[in-house]
């Protein structure tokens, strides 16, 4: 399958911190490829090199075969990226939001391309209120909309549930459920059930170091080699994280 | 383009708070409403402002209708304070344009060969009665009178006490008349109106913070970055928003003052010139915001670059006002008051500041933009300001030229190297003037020392050079580099100097440039020169060398002092 992610010997420092070792990694297209690790592993500093918002220290990060940094416009229309907080424009409403990044990331008849993307994620009735008067639940959804609103070829989702209600949280794993082997999806989660059900592959990250690659079932099986018994994705995490 | 789709949501954004919005129509309507009745109060010339010490010429016009009046002219041309302009007419308009500072006639009837007791009349302006051209005026008519009394005690042997009398009469040449009867003092109309034009400028902090450190403290930053727009056009589209929205405030308010009567002898230049301020500050504005880490730092870091804004501005107007000099035709605020209160100003004055305003607003913008691109300057650990200043000094010689980059790097260094030798020539002034005493030694110590400092910091540039980019040096490059810096030091040093001569000792521009550029800069370019050489070439010859550029300046310096002493 083609390779649509790659990292290549990525490191990361800010002055004295390294934030990303010699990451190296490749996600295929129509993958959900997830990405776990305690706080401060450095996978949001990852993602935000692929998507352009930090340069690495050194080594590549290619997207579709174009270099991350230098055809930085072209990735970018490449990537629908949803952060870790759904950090919106407060004064605007959603419909308001859509429009403007949608003027950014010329996007053709955009009002209707806005109201399939609400009527979507459930925010028709909500589509010219204050995003200020919204709940977590509400504004990630929003936030949603505005990833898929360039209709991306690959999604990169940070921490997409945390912080929501079970029910809301339960909703945005079908959402993205229903990307599987139509959009490559990179999921950043702490939460290991959600990795398991949701990616066809897992790399566990710590320390800025990529320390397991590979299925959630084959990385269970090794574990149960070790002698576990029916280890869960958690085991996994927390036997390469704890080192035991 | 993109750059227009952040400047229309930005502008969306200040024109949605309602607060900001409500603080600025208040603010209007008050400035609509107290500026007339500040108007009206100062028009009725009640204002008693003191001219401060006049250490040079004070502007005396002199209308002359007597044809017998020898001894007074004597008097007037012989006293040092005053300069004399001579009028056919009673000159009340150059009066109001503050081109002198009174006139006195000398009526038709002053007759020094008759015997009666004469009187001229001296005419100042009632908006600002100036002491010390009262007394520099009497001072002349006393010593004419003394010696017209002396005279005529030796000829007719009479004593007749004072031959002249003065005759002091306020008029008030410094109001504007309009249609309407309405009167406007030059104090109203050169000094509160233009500082209210300012008072946009200085409220545009708040916008700046909530726009730039605004946007990194709510993370919305995050989503900005990670569309296909770059950070230059984000910047930019930034800056255009504050910029339109605050000139255009400032557009607003030249109208307001106007539309209640208040006369503006230059709207459009006026306008323009708080543009181009405009653009400055809001982009010096934005770069400080960028490099603060929150929300407290910004307002701190804006309030620490306001507040002496707000004194360099009031400290212009105010010396302009009571003591006006050509220098003052180059200073952005002044021109305002003068494009306000129609006081004349050169036009190649005005476009020279709007242009360098403008390409000073452009490099600094540049700068902010290349702040938005560090990824620690938005998402942290802040750099210091040393790494931001190591990371500047390597992009400059990251130009593909080498010589262009080393030349570069030597001129912008040049004010921080002037700034730095003048601090330490000043410590050491005071020092040796402490340790010796005001002697011929302590002096000729000074001397030395500044040269031997000068010659040490101007070679900076070399120094940088030398350590990051050996291989780039040959004799011949690190000459060219040290006489670059030289030229710059030269530059920084004449900027200044200009100012102070031409405020002081009204020395002509023109006059100082040549006369530098003829003597000081051949010292500066030799010097560094041989300077830089000696650095490259280390050793005992680099000593010798170096002690021979101490010595080249030195020499100068003393010759110089030998010349104005």
């Amino acid at each position: 399958m083609r390779v649509m992610i790659h990292f290549e010997r990525v490191t990361k420092k800010f002055h004295d911190i390294t934030a990303l070792q010699e990451l190296t990694l490749s996600v295929r297209k129509g993958e959900i490829f997830g990405f776990v690790g305690p706080n401060g592993a450095g996978k949001t500093t990852a993602i935000r090199i692929l998507c352009g918002a930090l340069k690495p220290t050194s080594g590549k990060v290619t997207v579709a075969g174009m270099d991350v940094t230098e055809r930085s416009t072209e990735v970018k229309r490449l990537i629908g990226y949803l952060p870790e907080e759904p950090n919106l424009y407060e004064r605007m409403t959603p419909r308001q939001l859509l429009r403007f990044f949608a003027s950014l990331y010329g996007v053709a008849d955009a009002d209707t391309r806005i109201d399939e993307l609400l009527a979507l994620v459930g925010m028709q009735e909500k589509a010219d209120v204050r995003i200020a008067t919204f709940s977590k639940g509400m504004r990630q959804r929003i936030s949603i909309a505005r990833a898929l609103l360039h209709d991306p070829e690959i999604l990169i989702l940070d921490e997409p549930t945390m912080g929501l209600d079970p029910l809301t949280a339960r909703e945005i794993r079908e959402f993205i459920a229903s990307f599987n082997g139509k959009k490559t999806v990179l999921l950043c989660t702490h939460y290991m059930p959600e990795a398991d059900l949701l990616c066809d592959r897992v790399g566990i990250l710590l320390s800025g170091k990529l320390v397991a690659l590979g299925e959630p079932e084959q990385l269970k099986a090794e574990l149960v080699k070790e002698g576990y018994e029916s280890p869960t994705l958690e085991d996994v995490f927390l036997r390469y994280t704890r080192g035991g | 383009m993109r750059a227009l789709i952040i400047a229309k949501r930005e502008l969306w954004e200040i024109l949605s708070n309602k607060k900001f919005m409500l603080a600025f129509i208040v603010q209007t309507l008050l400035l609509l409403a107290l500026l007339p009745a500040f108007g009206n109060l100062f028009a009725e010339g009640n204002l008693a402002l003191p001219t401060p010490s006049l250490r040079g010429f004070i502007p005396m016009g002199v209308v002359v209708e007597s044809d017998d009046c020898e001894v007074l002219l004597s008097a007037l041309e012989g006293n040092e304070r005053l300069k004399l302009y001579h009028f056919s007419y009673p000159p009340e308009e150059e009066l109001r344009r503050g081109l002198i500072a009174g006139y006195l006639l000398i009526p038709s009837e002053y007759s020094e060969s008759s015997l009666k007791a004469l009187e001229v009349q001296l005419f100042l302006s009632q908006s600002i009665k100036s002491p010390s051209a009262l007394d520099a005026v009497k001072e002349s008519v006393d010593e004419a009178s003394r010696r017209l009394s002396l005279e005529r005690q030796r000829q007719l042997n009479l004593h007749l006490g004072n031959a002249i009398s003065l005759k002091r009469e306020f008029l008030k040449p410094m109001v504007v008349q309009k249609g309407d009867d309405r009167r406007f003092s030059s104090f109203f109309l050169a000094y509160l109106v233009p500082l209210v034009l300012f008072f946009p400028i200085f409220m545009s902090g708040g916008l700046v913070i909530d726009m730039i450190v605004g946007e990194k403290d709510r993370k919305t930053i995050e989503s900005l970055l990670t569309a296909p727009i770059s950070r230059h056009e984000i910047i930019t589209g930034k800056f255009l928003a504050l910029w339109g929205f605050v000139t255009a405030e400032c557009g607003v308010w030249i109208a307001g003052v106007a539309a209640v009567g208040i006369p503006v002898a230059r709207p459009l230049e006026a306008f323009l010139l708080l543009a181009a301020i405009n653009a400055l500050v809001i982009a010096i504005a934005m770069a400080l915001a960028l490099y603060s880490r929150n929300l407290k730092e910004a307002n701190i870091a804006l309030m620490l670059f306001y507040v002496p804004l707000f004194v360099a501005l009031i400290y212009a107007l105010t010396i302009e006002f009571f003591s006006p000099r050509e220098f003052f035709s180059y200073i952005p605020f002044n021109l305002i008051s003068r494009a306000v209160s129609g006081e004349a100003f050169a036009d190649y004055a005005f476009s020279l500041i709007i242009a360098l305003l403008s390409l000073s607003a452009l490099g600094t913008l540049g700068a902010a933009a290349a702040l938005s691109y560090r990824d620690d300057i938005i998402f942290g650990p802040r750099p210091s300001v040393a790494k931001l200043l190591e990371d500047a000094v390597e992009a400059v010689l990251s130009l593909k030229h080498p010589h262009l980059a080393s030349v570069a790097l030597a001129l912008l260094l040049s004010p921080v190297v002037f700034l730095a030798a003048t601090a330490i020539e000043v410590t050491l002034a005071v020092g040796a003037a402490w340790l010796l005493g005001y002697s011929t030694s302590s002096l000729y110590l000074i001397i030395l020392f500044s040269a031997a400092v000068e010659e040490a910091l101007k070679l900076l540039p070399v120094f940088l050079i030398l350590r990051k980019r050996r291989r780039w040096v040959n004799t011949r490059s690190v000459a060219l580099v040290a006489a670059t810096a030289g030229a710059g030091f030269f530059l920084v040093e004449t900027a200044l100097a200009g100012a102070i001569a031409s405020l002081l000792f009204r020395i002509p521009l023109t006059a100082l440039l040549y006369s530098r550029v003829s003597t000081t800069l051949v010292m500066h370019l030799v010097a560094s020169a041989i300077a830089g050489i000696a650095i490259y070439r280390r050793g005992r010859l680099g000593l010798a060398l170096l002690a021979l550029a101490v010595a080249v300046h030195t020499l100068f310096n003393l010759l110089l002092v030998e010349v104005a002493l």
